[in-house]
């Protein structure tokens, strides 16, 4: 009698978070995101954001800007890593500011990557290369 | 400084090139020139765009917030204008907003 092997593989969705409130860098990211076959949900601010990660945890990945209207960047880290359905998914901070102890600050709340700008087509595309294609857990926070 | 060189212009396009060096960094710019927009029109262009479009709205935002004195809108619109400058490369604004943050 023939046996059968089934693999059942946790699919991946190739959707990544954009929470920015520049246009500029949110069509950046969304452009090299979709060459790397990847949609994009945008939101203009870290509400905007919050709301979005409340109803939806089916994301690859997320790309925060650190300082944003109404919640910071920071804070919606915080809150990703406190919800179990959210927790796994990689999270890159993008900042104006070259700053250690907000980058610190980022991973030990949870973020996966840091980027602080400016930053060149390469690094970007390099960057978001790296994060979609990270798939182990990520919670660093207690 | 470039000698002067009336028949080939090349004082005046050097001096352009110093102020225009010293105000964008068009190599920033050039590095964006591989990514492929998904209509297949320009995307330095695009980027441009957007920024010319949103620049004046935030600049008259940063004015009213100074009348209203909401100083921490003013100080987050500030900083949106120093982030998409140097994602540009328009380093001169960047810096500028930078003081004012």
């Amino acid at each position: 009698m023939s046996q059968f092997h089934v693999t059942f593989k946790e699919l991946t969705p190739n959707r990544v978070l954009i929470a920015d409130d520049d246009p500029v860098l949110t069509h950046l990211l969304a452009t090299i995101l979709k060459q790397q076959q990847c949609e994009s949900v945008v939101a203009n601010d870290g509400r905007e954001a919050y709301r979005i990660l409340q109803a939806d945890s089916r994301f690859r990945a997320a790309i925060l800007d650190m300082s944003m209207p109404f919640l910071e960047g920071l804070d919606l880290i915080h809150y990703m890593r406190s919800e179990k359905r959210l927790m796994r998914i990689p999270i890159m901070m993008i900042t104006a500011e070259k700053d250690i102890k907000l980058m610190s600050d980022s991973f030990s709340a949870g973020a996966t990557a840091f980027l602080p700008k400016p930053f060149t087509a390469e690094q970007l595309e390099s960057a978001i290369r790296m994060l979609i294609g990270n798939r182990k857990a990520v919670k660093r926070s207690n | 400084m470039a000698d002067l060189d009336i028949e080939n212009n090349s004082f005046i396009s050097d001096s352009i090139a110093d102020v225009t060096n010293q105000v964008l960094d068009v190599e920033v710019l050039k590095a964006f020139e591989k990514v492929k927009s998904a209509d297949g029109s320009d995307f330095v262009i695009e980027l441009i765009d957007l920024y010319l479009h949103g620049t004046p709205q935030r600049i008259q935002a940063i004015r009213e917030a100074a009348v209203q004195k909401a100083w921490v809108l003013l100080k987050r619109t500030a900083h949106t204008i120093k982030g998409s400058s140097s994602t540009l490369g328009i380093h001169r604004v960047g810096k500028t907003w930078k003081l004012q943050a």
